[in-house]
């Protein structure tokens, strides 16, 4: 080998360093889903008042799905008022606000329910179809779902009055 | 006061560092004597300054000193006392104290042993060990202080992780940890040699029993990793490429290649620049690994923490590799190979064909880590980069070098004969053959499984041919057969030491066929009375059963298992839940065997006992992995033993 | 070095070999092998060689042949008959049917293929995690609806994203990953084939290494000797 190219050797090692760095910039929980601007799909569950709860019933309303569990501490604590309260805001505008337990028990969703005094329908998904439906991977998720039943944004982690607020105006504007 | 202690104790050693390791260079550059010995005592002050801060951690694990952050966050009060002491290296603060705490007792053996046996290398050595201690002790100053305070002081810590309360845990990063900081000797002979210019074979004989402890307690602590994965974690296996676990393979498989590279130097002084190389690539590929625990950087289930850390050792690798690569390249001539085969056929080549494909595994598992990283960098797509890939692409290769086993330690130097081949290998062929036809008929498809079993009856034979050559040999001069084979062992410690080690690779290789091969599981869901069947064995649901256990509560359920009526054993899986911790954690049962294991992992279950979903696994020869293990560590200790005849 | 106590076989022409292979069998110097052996000189050749049989030798030396090789064909049938029960020992697990039923194999192996979303590194068969339990639910009633197990995989991939797939997928970027082993095989043994050139470009003959004169005939007596050592 040439007395230049040995050089090249030291030089080599610095493009893997450059990726390595490149790591410190990436969150590796925020993985983006392929299911934005797809419909969004259909359940039907019983609600932990009784009553049935499906999305095809709140066709041409946003929806403001939200996927929670009694377990989940802080993330789905902090955010059960914020939803409760964007749900009594914007009920009258053709909004509706639901949520889905996973991978819990009756009791303990009962029990979350009733702390924050929720008014909007909850139900459990015992089997778990439903969040492996919207890809779920952790708690808390929300979508945000259009008049038409397209999902049009999903938000990972604690939903916020700001966040809430920014995409139902959103949806509600182009939905008309 | 003990934080400040401790963190004084940590401050005053980073001092000792930088002042020895300027010292030690200043030193062997001019070689004032002076400087070497006030370098030396430097050195011998950090280790006493790190005792003592581990000494004080433990202290104050001991004493429930939670005004320590590293305390609170890894005890609470109901924390067994035992599992307080090794709470120290069971996250970040404390896992550095231990890593520089155990380059800082192989500085001490080094200043021993080599002060005067290594006398032109040894100012250089000690530079670059207190180099080292310099980093870590820097990490444990800035980002990651093990004796940060914490104020308020609560009342009660939050507890050691539940998956580290279990004695696997309490071994697996001591042993893993002795080997990484093991490969740091080596490292810091190659840099002497190169800074000196002396690149013969003498920095090679003075590290080899280095090296090989070192790649010892690496290969332990893959295993006891190996074995707290498959009997904690609960999914029944032992390895499953995460980025942290690949991140201890890489230089495992760099230091094999060293392993025998230096071989071939010590014996024709050939590949003086790729050993210097390779022992440049194990030790920054040992960093690399602390570096991906602990910076977050690539996702990952052991990932310690992040923060700064991560910035740290990325800065530090990357000053030690492109340092130590401009060394090489300035050394690059003096590293010349001198050395002339006769022929293809030779164990020169079969060294050289281990070392390309171990390097080259090293290459693949590199990238596969990374690849994800790299992919959302260049593409923006993030893609996993899991098992599938990994054992699909290692698998050819990790064949081959089984295979080459075999090989390398019969053929001939230089150049084998035809004669020399067929003396050696004519009989192992013939028994490999002969144990693929027999597994082919005894049943087995798979074609993996067959190859790698008939390679492993290959390489045996290999062995016991030899062994049993020259036992007979020893026979024919009169001596006795006990006398004569362990004589032998005795005599040609390192080839019998090798020949044991390589028996304890096999073995385990034969315990991953097996266990990837054969193993089956199923799921299912039964009520009480109900059973589940599988490969011959019936586990029948009795029920649960719940109560307090010390720092957390247990749900234990109870399986009876059966093997074709005959009552086997009792099993008993269960779930743990902590208040700390978010879900619970399955508590595994298992039963081990030579040939069979079996294994119970309790899923969903109804609070009112009447039913639960269990998954049930019945392993085959995963045990063989285990043995494997001790088979390695004796031939470990007698490839190390003092050579009766020649000088160290 | 100790030299073997009986020597010699007789003294037949054949004896010289055997003795010369006695010797380097008996020589115990693995370390610095061939050619850091003691050269051997031809007067200590001569010496060895003509060292007289003793009676008791003459007997053995008539009876050798034939009992070497009945000893030797005893020899090989116990090794094929330990590696038979070695084999044997160890694969009885697969003389048994396959204990599990199609279904469990097909799970697994779609489940294996996908990634458990909250162990970050186990697949959704391996995993013990209540999510990885729900999924292996959604695949079991997914196959029961008559999906094939690419349809399976591909409903996953279209909920998750392609990060779901342990294995990724050959397209594009990623062909990068599953070619670089080979890459890196190939330019190792380019390298390999490189650096073997090189070490038997320069031959020195063997007469350089052995100091003295030496006749052929006496070469190939080395040459064999050195090779028995170089076996060690």
């Amino acid at each position: 080998m040439t007395r230049r190219w040995k050089w090249l050797i030291p030089a080599a090692a610095l493009p893997v360093f450059a990726l390595l760095a490149f790591g410190f910039t990436v969150n590796h929980r925020d993985i983006p889903s392929p299911l934005v601007d797809r419909p969004a799909g259909a359940f039907a569950l019983t609600s932990y008042a009784g009553e049935p709860m499906t999305l095809a019933a709140h066709r041409g309303k946003v929806v403001v799905l939200n996927f929670w569990a009694s377990w989940c501490y802080p993330a789905c604590y902090e955010e059960a008022p914020v939803l409760e309260r964007g749900w009594r805001a914007y009920k009258d505008r053709g909004v509706v606000v639901m949520g889905i337990d996973i991978q819990d028990t009756p009791e303990a969703g009962k029990k979350f329910i009733d702390q924050f005094s929720l008014t909007f329908p909850n139900a459990l998904d015992p089997t778990g179809r439903v969040s492996v439906d919207y890809g779920v991977y952790g708690v808390p998720e929300t979508f945000f779902i259009d008049a038409k039943g397209r999902i049009r944004a999903k938000h990972v982690g604690a939903v916020t009055e700001d966040v809430f607020r920014r995409h139902v105006d959103r949806l509600l504007a182009e939905g008309g | 006061m003990i934080p400040e202690l401790g963190y004084g104790a940590v401050i005053v050693a980073l001092l000792l560092a930088v002042y020895g390791a300027g010292a030690a260079a200043v030193g062997g550059r001019t070689g004032r004597r002076a400087l070497l010995e006030s370098a030396q005592h430097a050195a011998m002050g950090v280790f006493a300054l790190l005792t003592c801060a581990m000494l004080l951690l433990v202290y104050a694990f001991l004493t429930f000193d939670f005004s320590v952050r590293y305390v609170a966050m890894n005890t609470n009060l109901a924390t067994p006392y035992y599992y307080r002491i090794t709470a120290l290296w069971g996250a970040l603060e404390g896992s550095l104290v231990l890593w520089a705490w155990m380059v800082a007792l192989y500085t001490l053996i080094i200043i021993v042993r080599h002060r005067h046996n290594a006398r032109e290398f040894y100012p250089w050595v000690l530079a670059v060990m207190l180099g080292v201690l310099t980093f870590f002790l820097m990490v444990m100053t800035i980002p990651a202080p093990p004796f940060e305070r914490l104020t308020p002081v609560p009342a009660n810590g939050r507890g050691l992780n539940p998956l580290l309360e279990d004695s696997g845990m309490i071994t697996h990063p001591v042993a893993l940890y002795l080997g990484f900081t093991g490969f740091t000797v080596p490292f810091a002979f190659a840099i002497a040699a190169l800074a000196t210019g002396r690149v013969g074979d003498r920095w090679i004989t003075l590290t080899r029993r280095w090296t090989i402890v070192a790649w010892y307690f690496l290969s332990l602590g893959l295993l006891i990793g190996g074995w707290w994965s498959y009997h904690v974690l609960g999914w029944g296996g032992y390895w499953a490429w995460d980025p942290v676990e690949n991140a201890a393979f890489m230089p495992w498989l760099t230091g094999t290649a060293l392993l025998h590279s230096v071989m071939i130097q010590e014996r024709r002084r050939m590949l003086k620049l790729w050993n210097i190389g390779l022992v440049i690539m194990t030790f920054s590929l040992t960093l690399f690994g602390t570096f991906l625990t602990r910076s977050g950087v690539i996702a990952s289930v052991h990932a310690f923490s992040q923060g700064s850390v991560g910035v740290f050792f990325l800065a530090f690798l990357a000053l030690v590799v492109l340092a130590s690569l401009w060394l090489l390249a300035w050394r690059w001539e003096a590293l010349g190979a001198e050395g002339e085969l006769d022929s293809v056929v030779s164990r020169e080549s079969a060294f050289l064909l281990n070392n390309v494909l171990l390097v080259a595994a090293t290459f693949t598992v590199f990238f596969g880590t990374v690849f994800p990283l790299l992919s959302e960098a260049v593409t923006g797509v993030k893609v996993s980069v899991g098992a599938p890939f990994f054992n699909q692409v290692n698998v050819p290769l990790f064949l081959s070098l089984l295979f080459l086993m075999g090989v390398g330690p019969l053929i001939a130097w230089r150049r084998a004969s035809v004669e020399n081949l067929r003396r050696n290998f004519v009989w192992p062929v013939v028994i490999g053959l002969a144990a693929a036809a027999i597994i082919f008929a005894l049943g087995v498809r798979s074609t993996l499984a067959v190859l790698s079993l008939a390679t492993t009856v290959f390489v045996t034979a290999t062995i016991g041919v030899d062994y049993v050559r020259a036992t007979r040999a020893r026979l024919r001069m009169g001596e006795r057969v006990l006398p004569a084979m362990g004589g032998l062992l005795v005599r040609h410690n390192r080839r019998y030491g090798g020949f044991v080690i390589h028996l304890g690779i096999l073995v385990i290789a034969v315990g991953i066929t097996g266990s990837q091969a054969w193993s089956v599981q199923r799921e299912a869901t039964l009520q009480r009375g109900q059973a589940v069947e599988l490969a011959g064995y019936s586990f029948q649901f009795e029920g649960l059963a719940a109560r307090e256990a010390g720092n957390h509560f247990l749900v234990e359920s109870t399986f009876k298992v059966t093997n074709g009526g005959t009552t086997a054993r009792e099993l008993r899986p269960a779930k743990k839940f902590y208040p700390q911790e978010q879900s619970p954690i399955a508590h595994v049962d298992y039963h081990l065997g030579i040939i069979n294991d079996l294994y119970l992992v309790l899923g969903d279950f109804a609070r009112d006992g009447s039913q639960a979903t269990v998954k049930v696994q019945v392993n085959r020869l995963v045990s063989w992995i285990w043995i494997g293990g001790f088979i390695l560590t004796l031939g470990t200790i007698l490839a190390i033993l003092p050579d009766r005849k020649k000088l160290t | 070095m100790s030299y073997p106590r009986a020597l010699g076989n007789g003294a037949t022409t054949s004896s010289a070999q055997r003795v010369i292979r006695q010797r380097a069998s008996c020589s115990s110097t693995p370390a610095t092998g061939a050619l850091g052996a003691t050269p051997v000189t031809s007067a200590s050749m001569k010496r060895r060689v003509s060292i007289p049989t003793l009676p008791r030798n003459d007997r053995a030396a008539a009876v050798q042949p034939g009992c070497r090789r009945a000893w030797r064909l005893v020899l090989a049938v116990l090794a094929l008959v330990a590696a038979v029960a070695a084999v044997a020992l160890v694969t009885p697990v697969a003389a048994q049917p396959p204990a599990t039923n199609v279904d469990d194999a097909r799970l697994y192996d779609i489940g294996s293929q996908l990634r458990c979303v909250v162990c970050q590194n186990l697949s959704v068969g391996d995993s013990p995690s209540e999510m990885a339990q729900q999924m292996r639910g959604v695949i079991r009633e997914r196959l029961a609806a008559g999906d094939t197990p690419e349809q399976v995989v591909q409903y996953f991939v279209d909920k998750y994203g392609e990060w779901i797939l342990l294995k990724p997928r050959k397209s594009g970027f990623n062909w990068l990953v599953w070619l670089a082993p080979y890459v890196a095989v190939a330019v190792g043994l380019a390298l390999f084939a490189i650096v073997l050139r090189r070490w038997t470009r320069t031959r020195r003959t063997r007469a350089a290494t052995v100091p003295g004169a030496v006749d052929p005939a006496m070469r190939e007596r080395i040459r064999r000797e050195l090779e028995l050592e170089g076996d060690r």
